[in-house]
């Protein structure tokens, strides 16, 4: 990981457009921090924990498109913060899912929607490695997982959204 | 829908998601950012990788360092105090050493206001590592900086400046880098040595005239300290 940092953040632009990053963004950041911490100091170590990730995976900003770079660092914060809170009460509220009763499904909503029905363990998975672009092994790491259980949970939230999309009439 | 497809139209439903959120309306504190932290996400914009270097550090190493460097403050505090006689200590000029993460900054205090005459100093010619010349003096604000060049290109900075009250110099730190302590003369220093970088800065005072010198080149301590120990007035000045 490291070469690649440097090749990415050694010129003078690279600094300058991560400058400009933090100037944009850095309020939106905070807020996501304070929206589900309530606490000004976790709020802040979320922030900084954030852009140490944006720096660890700086070369994604420029694959990404400018209308989604702000929710790609607000994902990424939120993460952060997730990470916090599961620190701070000690245990990691992430439920196993063994199944789901597809009957419970609501009605046909926004794919956004649908895929708020993942369960949290599950969704956090995807996220990090779908929208955000982490390896298995930072994902373990960052849940305190192993990585066979990152793999299995992301298999698992894939067939499941299928399952979702095709309920509500998706064509898939 | 191949997995690829599937991972396109998740990518989508996140972002839609997190839009949703974040335009909820949803009452949230107001965040006020602590004076440490805005000084940390200064030092992460203006040097990314140093900053990420350091706070990936294990907290007991950073811990430790800071213990390290609070001791080395008291103990430069004392041993000043002590060495100095008693008509200095009415006048001195002290630096006090403060590290915050990989940061050390000095901060220096003047005793008294001296009034002296400001002068123009430089480097004797024989002490200059050989083929480099003064190419360019600046005088600004209090600052005088000469630039040394030679052939090739290479450079390095000579800076005297008047200290006043609360003035103060601030260095990263990686691991590695070393901040030692060092005499000119006479005078207290400190030579900030850095391990990847080839440009090492000594820096001392000079508390009779209430100035500070920093030499900052390509050099090792012995060159740099040769080069301190050869800095002379050659005229009064008026910055």
């Amino acid at each position: 990981m490291l070469p690649m940092i440097f090749s990415v953040l050694e010129t003078d632009a690279d600094r300058r457009l991560l400058a400009s990053v933090y100037d944009r963004y850095h309020k939106r950041m905070e807020r996501t921090a304070m929206r589900i911490l309530r606490d000004r100091s976790d709020a802040e170590d979320a922030v900084q924990s954030a852009f140490m990730q944006v720096i660890r995976h700086f070369e994604k900003i420029f694959q990404i498109p400018c209308e989604d770079l702000p929710y790609w660092l607000i994902s990424i914060v939120k993460n952060e913060a997730y990470m916090i809170l599961r620190k701070r009460r000690g245990s990691v509220p992430l439920e196993e899912w063994d199944g789901q009763d597809m009957s419970e499904l609501s009605d046909c909503g926004s794919v956004a929607e649908l895929l708020s029905r993942l369960p949290d363990s599950y969704r956090q998975v995807l996220e990090m490695k779908v929208l955000l672009g982490y390896t298995d092994r930072e994902i373990a790491q960052r849940l305190g997982i192993s990585e066979t259980a990152v793999s299995t949970r992301a298999s698992r939230a894939r067939r499941l959204f299928r399952e979702i999309l095709e309920k509500e009439g998706f064509s898939i | 829908m191949t997995d690829q497809e599937l991972d396109r139209l998740l990518r989508r439903a996140m972002i839609d998601s997190l839009k949703s959120e974040e335009e909820s309306g949803e009452d949230v504190p107001e965040f006020r950012a602590s004076p440490g932290h805005r000084r940390r996400m200064r030092a992460m914009v203006s040097s990314p990788l140093r900053w990420l270097r350091n706070r990936e550090r294990p907290m007991w190493q950073r811990a430790a360092r800071a213990a390290a460097v609070l001791v080395l403050v008291l103990a430069t505090a004392l041993g000043g105090v002590m060495a100095l006689s008693p008509t200095a200590r009415a006048t001195m000029t002290k630096w006090v050493r403060v590290q915050y993460d990989n940061v050390v900054t000095y901060i220096y205090e003047s005793g008294a206001v001296k009034n002296s005459p400001s002068m123009k100093y430089d480097i004797d010619a024989s002490a200059l590592p050989e083929g480099y010349y003064a190419a360019d003096r600046q005088f600004l604000a209090g600052v005088m900086c000469v630039t040394y060049k030679n052939s090739e290109g290479n450079e390095f900075l000579f800076e005297c400046r008047r200290i006043q009250d609360g003035q103060s110099s601030s260095f990263g730190l990686n691991e590695g880098d070393e901040a030692i302590e060092v005499t000119v003369g006479g005078k207290s220093g400190v030579l900030i040595r850095y391990d990847k970088s080839p440009t090492n800065i000594l820096v001392w005072i000079d508390p009779e005239r209430d100035m500070l010198f920093r030499i900052s080149g390509p050099f090792d301590l012995e060159q740099l300290m040769k080069m301190a120990e050869n800095v002379y007035i050659y005229g009064k000045n008026k910055f």
